[in-house]
């Protein structure tokens, strides 16, 4: 149903026709002035923008009263407070700027890296969240993510962060490590599992399905592997193991939904 | 109606003086689109209104970095807010999921009067949040600026950042994947 993406003329029409319907003019009479050859997906797709329009609400008079009243007790309790120091606003507009702070973490690699040798390194590699060497995996990774130039590549360097995510939990289950060190692989695997697939469905709807392909197939590596780990698990890891699996489906069904029809697997 | 764009430069300049007056002509002029960005999201009244309060804190101490010199480019600003709000939320949301006890529920069901209409224009209203959020963020933002906040093509693309072709495309596509969504015989939205 899909053939007519990219087609400018097309979206043109969509865009006109759902004007003209939410503006109250009958779908026929709509669907009559556009060529046969749109006249099927047309009448597919606008319905579906008319109770779009229902979906937000204005904020009631009492609560925008409220709240403007509260926005103006704040600013005057801001206004006697003193100023910052210069070297404060100097600190605050420095690391504002993203290519600052980009160059302020490669340099903290660095200086860990030229302090420790690269065994610093590699012992991190080995660590979990509970080891003061995870901070300098978890550098190192920010620095893999910033280094990455296209979406292409972003999304491949968190599909091998999201692996290593897998690995280092089977390591939490297999060393007993606490509840609270699970909790906060998983956390770190579902931030990560939603910009790769973010950034996969982005380049799925500019046409290039490779990213998305790359990230159900690590995907479901993971998830097979937390089916395992969930049997091996002690009681109080399982439910960090069992959100982290179910969170892992939720995003699969949305890399689903992107090419329902084609992908190897969809079946199971 | 859009205001003139040197006039909200003036108001921005203004507030971030700590003019109280500038400040509320601000809120009043941005509170509005703000919410219903959120509310088009959220399931409930006060979240709408608990995030709409945070936004606009989270903008009063952050004034002094707002770059915009016309209306599109503070509500811009307002929404990128709105976003890292929402996304907090979410993140939270899914930690904790909210549980009602089921008896507790029963009763509120009990005792609102809802006719039959009202409760399924809520579902729909639900329905339709949770396959809004699965089209991907560019699309999501296409179709809040165009149905919720009522934007034409030039003032969506400026909002999002695209061109009008681009925000058409994703117009058409965030459309097919709702329809894919909502339309299929056993609902697979959850």
């Amino acid at each position: 149903m899909m053939t007519l993406l990219g087609d400018h003329q097309f979206e043109r029409a969509l865009d006109e026709c759902c004007g003209r319907v939410l503006r109250g003019e009958l779908l026929e009479r709509c669907l009559a002035d556009y060529p046969a050859e749109y006249r099927e997906e047309l009448a597919r797709l606008v319905p579906i923008s008319t109770p779009l329009g229902r979906l937000g609400h204005d904020p009631s008079p009492e609560f925008q009263n409220r709240l403007e009243r509260r926005l103006l007790a704040s600013m005057d309790e801001a206004r006697r407070l003193p100023e910052p120091g210069v070297l404060a606003r100097l600190g605050r507009i420095l690391m504002s700027n993203r290519m600052v702070r980009v160059a302020a973490t490669v340099l903290v690699v660095l200086l860990l890296l030229g302090a420790g040798g690269f065994g610093v390194d590699r012992v991190a590699a080995n660590s979990l969240p509970d080891s003061p060497l995870y901070r300098v995996k978890a550098a190192r990774e920010r620095l893999q993510l910033v280094l990455a130039q296209t979406p292409e590549a972003r999304v491949a360097v968190q599909a091998s962060q999201i692996a290593e995510r897998g690995t280092e939990m089977e390591r939490a289950v297999q060393t007993a490590k606490p509840a609270t060190v699970v909790r906060m692989l998983e956390t770190r695997l579902a931030r990560a599992t939603r910009n790769m697939v973010d950034q996969a469905l982005e380049r799925e709807a500019r046409g290039n399905p490779q990213p998305a392909i790359r990230a159900l197939a690590v995907l479901r590596a993971v998830e097979v592997r937390l089916d395992r780990l969930i049997v091996q698990a002690r009681p109080e890891q399982r439910p960090e193991l069992l959100r982290a699996r179910d969170f892992i489906r939720q995003q699969e069904e949305r890399l689903f939904e992107a090419f329902p029809r084609n992908t190897p697997g969809r079946a199971i | 109606m859009q205001r003139p764009a040197g006039n909200v430069a003036r108001l921005i300049q203004q507030a971030k003086g700590y003019d109280r007056a500038a400040f509320s002509e601000l809120y009043r002029l941005s509170v509005t689109p703000v919410y219903r960005y959120l509310s088009a999201r959220l399931n409930s009244v006060e979240q709408a209104e608990e995030l709409t309060q945070e936004v606009f804190l989270a903008a009063l101490s952050g004034i002094q970095s707002l770059r915009a010199e016309d209306e599109p480019g503070l509500l811009a600003w307002l929404f990128q807010i709105a976003r890292h709000k929402l996304a907090d939320l979410l993140r939270q949301r899914y930690r904790h999921p909210p549980l009602a006890p089921l008896d507790q529920a029963e009763e509120m069901e009990a005792t609102l009067p809802r006719p039959e209409e009202t409760v399924e224009l809520e579902e729909e209203r639900v329905e339709l949040r949770q396959a809004l959020e699965r089209l991907t963020p560019e699309q999501r933002e296409v179709i809040v600026c165009k149905y919720v906040l009522g934007y034409d093509n030039d003032r969506t693309a400026r909002t999002v950042g695209k061109n009008v072709n681009a925000v058409n495309q994703l117009h058409h596509r965030a459309l097919a994947s709702l329809h894919r969504l909502l339309c299929r015989p056993e609902k697979a939205v959850r």
